[in-house]
């Protein structure tokens, strides 16, 4: 039963959870309301959510909207909802929007568009909330934090991706004189690193016609979480439909360079998936579909969708996507073939849409383990057969001979 | 193979057997004729003989079969015990959220209000001047266009037809933002193919949204016979079987076209009807003949549109030759560590100001609210307004 948190356009905060009904193909979505929507336009959209799974079996919930308000909600078993902590992003200007949210423990990273970076610590029985500030280039497109916390990575409109190391851009405030630097020296500059950055992208390579192509991520994400901060798998997706998998061990020029995955509007998202080797694409055109990183091929593409997926949620195998057409689809996975190339046999579908009657802006998952482990058992086919297989092999010799039979009849049915 | 009835096919000699087959399908004919005559004189003795039969004999069609989309704005008619037709008449003039037969929940209602169009609703403009609209064509458009495009102009109230600029940078995108800097509430793009008007795109200013429609079944009113005389008096609205909350979005798109207050002295009608998705634009006179009469005259154009793709914004503009930036740091980093009250309060006054210089610029990228894909038509009876 995976459960999910949205967010929407007018600002209310819903949780979404997918059970199964009566036969094992059929789902039902329950949505219920944790925070009701203002009725005053969009100043109050949800642009970020994130939640965190807390030992004592509640969750939080952060969520940051447009006007700069940020909040970090306890959700206890009961679904009861108190505030945790609450602030404004002051430095978050008109036009601009946040990139990036991360809730690590008690702490919560919010990232803007205009680089307004902010660690806030939430309060603790022990400890008042403080919030320490970094500052990080403008124009960015998506932040995000690593698995362990120690790096993030950030891209956007003529920045290139980079890897920070995430104390180091807390404790050392280097922009402080950055503007007048980089406006004198800006050839210089422009090739070295900042204090706290790690390594940083380099464009692709000219085209055919030795044009310059333009640098304008819009969507990244970290593969196979490394435990070393200069040693990362990162993948970008590009306004030009382009998703480009970077390895900073070896080079600043992305690794692949697969062309034409967006296919309207540029890359809207990107996601790792649960799967090895899979990961999630959509587009700002109605597109999602699933990828195999080894060779940068389409293996599936997700039907019915008709407006652009604005948030993706993989969990486990299931994913989720809520799209601009007011709609939050579970949908199934399937990860890639074993080989390279080889034919994709099943393929990921729509396996129940719910209508949210306010554009989604924004899915996460619970990341709840172990209560889709239990309700996914019952689910397939071929686990019951193994199950009977194995009851009959044990005990046939004090059985009779009808089982036997019928555990004959029931093997050559399932080949 | 005896069957038990005589069969014409099974005589042998040509000119009989025609003659038998000819007979038996006047007979044929005969007995339905004289079971119509029976019937309408039934009816005629009681007319609740036929309330009866209209009642129980309504055909099956795709539209009133149509599938259940949850994001129709009213219930489940499988839920609910009755359920009408599919179509819900709807009035132009009244807004969606409060109509009597449809009662979306509270969200829906909330989200109906926020919309790009709500300005138009809330009551501040004034109703008598029109919405002004900025009509243009497709680079290279024919005779065929502009004949079209002057229809347009005629039928909204405040049009202006434009012709578009030939060479670089005009793109649409473009156009739209100049349009939304002078104050134009639309824009509409009659685009051209094979000399042959084929595609509409409304723009809504200034943020959007972007209509695409695909043209069909022009007529001009000229072509029409017995056409009436357009006045310039703004005509009344009706809008038919919008019903989906996509379908109140392009509902509302065309209601802000028009101006708030129809001056009924014209007795003009601009009906916009959704039937299967598509949208066939009619305008008429009417004229009361007598207090429970009333005579229709069209007045043209008539044309039909089905609608392709929404897109959130302007549409976009690629600048793919921009030169490269430098990356930029925020100034005034140290304001931060002040308390967010204070600059608050002085942006709030400068940030009314700069709201009315602001200029609208395209966006670089499209981002589709709703695009038409054949895979979405999973059955005959599956519609989006």
């Amino acid at each position: 039963m995976p459960h999910f948190y949205s967010g929407d356009a007018l600002g209310a905060l819903k949780s979404v959870s997918f059970s199964l009904v009566d036969s094992p193909t059929e789902w039902k979505a329950t949505t219920t309301v944790l925070v009701p929507g203002s009725s005053s336009g969009h100043s109050k959209t949800v642009q970020k959510l994130a939640s965190y799974q807390t030992p004592e079996s509640s969750t939080l919930l952060a969520a940051v909207h447009a006007d700069g308000s940020a909040a970090v909600h306890a959700i206890h078993a009961d679904s009861q909802l108190s505030v945790v902590h609450e602030w404004k992003e002051g430095r978050l200007r008109e036009g601009q929007k946040f990139v990036g949210l991360t809730l690590k423990e008690s702490t919560v990273y919010t990232c803007t568009s205009n680089g307004a970076l902010r660690r806030t610590k939430l309060p603790q029985p022990d400890s008042e909330p403080s919030s320490s500030l970094s500052s990080l280039p403008m124009r960015l497109c998506e932040w995000r934090l690593s698995a362990d916390a120690r790096t993030f990575v950030y891209g956007g409109e003529e920045v290139e991706m980079s890897l920070w190391d995430t104390e180091k851009a807390f404790s050392e405030r280097p922009p402080v004189a950055e503007p007048a630097l980089t406006d004198s020296k800006k050839r210089k500059r422009g090739d070295q690193l900042l204090p706290g950055e790690v390594w940083r992208a380099k464009n692709v390579p000219n085209d055919q016609l030795s044009l310059r192509q333009p640098v304008y991520n819009t969507a990244l994400t970290y593969l196979q979480p490394s435990s070393i901060p200069s040693q990362q798998h990162l993948l970008a997706g590009t306004t030009n439909g382009c998703v480009r998998r970077y390895d900073t061990r070896v080079a600043r020029r992305p690794v692949s360079n697969w062309v034409g995955i967006g296919k309207v509007g540029g890359v809207g998202s990107v996601e790792d998936g649960f799967h090895e080797h899979e990961v999630f694409v959509a587009d700002r055109g109605s597109t999602l579909s699933a990828l195999d990183l080894r060779n940068g091929r389409t293996i599936y593409t997700y039907k019915g969708i008709s407006g652009a997926v604005t948030s993706v949620a993989p969990a486990q195998r299931f994913m989720v996507s809520a799209s601009q057409d007011r709609y939050i689809r579970l949908n199934s996975t399937f990860g890639p073939p074993a080989e390279v190339g080889q034919q994709q046999e099943q393929k990921g579908e729509v396996l129940c849409k719910e209508y949210v009657k306010v554009v989604p802006t924004v899915v996460v998952w619970d990341g709840f383990v172990g209560r889709e482990e239990t309700s996914v058992e019952p689910e397939g086919e071929e686990p019951e057969d193994e199950v009977w297989d194995v009851m009959q092999a044990a005990d046939s010799d004090s059985e009779g001979e009808g089982k036997s039979a019928h555990r004959r009849e029931k093997k050559r049915r399932s080949t | 193979m005896p069957s038990s009835r005589f069969e014409p096919s099974s005589i042998k000699n040509k000119i009989k057997r025609e003659e038998i087959a000819r007979k038996q399908k006047k007979e044929k004919r005969q007995g339905k004729l004289q079971k119509r005559l029976a019937q309408a004189k039934a009816e005629a003795d009681d007319p609740l003989i036929k309330k009866k039969r209209l009642a129980q004999n309504v055909p099956r069609t795709l539209d009133n079969t149509r599938e259940y989309d949850p994001s129709t704005l009213t219930a489940n008619p499988d839920t609910e015990a009755e359920a009408g037709p599919s179509t819900f008449p709807q009035d132009g003039d009244g807004d969606a959220a409060s109509q009597p037969t449809v009662q979306p929940q509270d969200e829906s209602a909330a989200d109906i209000a926020a919309d790009p169009f709500a300005e138009y609703f809330s009551g501040v403009l004034d109703p008598t001047i029109p919405p002004k609209v900025l009509i243009t064509t497709s680079p290279k458009a024919t005779r065929l266009t502009y004949d079209f495009c002057d229809e347009l102009v005629g039928v909204f109230p405040g049009a202006e037809f434009i012709r578009r600029k030939k060479g670089k940078g005009f793109e649409m995108g473009r156009i739209a933002g100049w349009a939304a800097n002078r104050g134009y509430s639309h824009l509409v793009v009659v685009n051209e193919d094979m000399k042959q008007p084929n595609a509409l795109t409304v723009v809504h200013l200034p943020e959007g949204p972007t209509a695409y429609f695909k043209l069909t079944s022009i007529q001009l009113s000229q072509q029409i016979s017995g056409h009436a005389r357009a006045t310039a008096h703004f005509p009344e609205l009706v809008l038919n079987g919008f019903v989906t909350r996509l379908g109140h979005t392009v509902g509302r798109l065309f209601q802000t076209f028009f101006p708030p207050m129809p001056e009924f002295q014209g007795r003009q009608v601009v009906t916009l009807h959704n039937q299967r998705d598509f949208l066939f634009f009619r305008r008429h006179r009417y004229a009361f003949r007598s207090p429970e009469k009333v005579a229709l005259q069209e007045i043209g154009p008539r044309f039909t549109l089905k609608l392709r793709s929404l897109k959130k914004g302007l549409p976009a503009v690629k600048i793919l030759g921009a030169p490269s930036k430098p990356l930029q740091f925020e100034p005034g980093e140290d304001e931060d560590a002040t308390p967010t009250d204070i600059p608050e309060g002085a942006m709030a006054v400068d940030e009314q100001s700069e709201h009315e210089r602001k200029e609208i610029v395209p966006p670089t990228e499209d981002e589709c609210i709703w695009v038409w894909k054949p895979e979405l038509e999973t059955t005959r009876r599956t519609f989006f307004l």
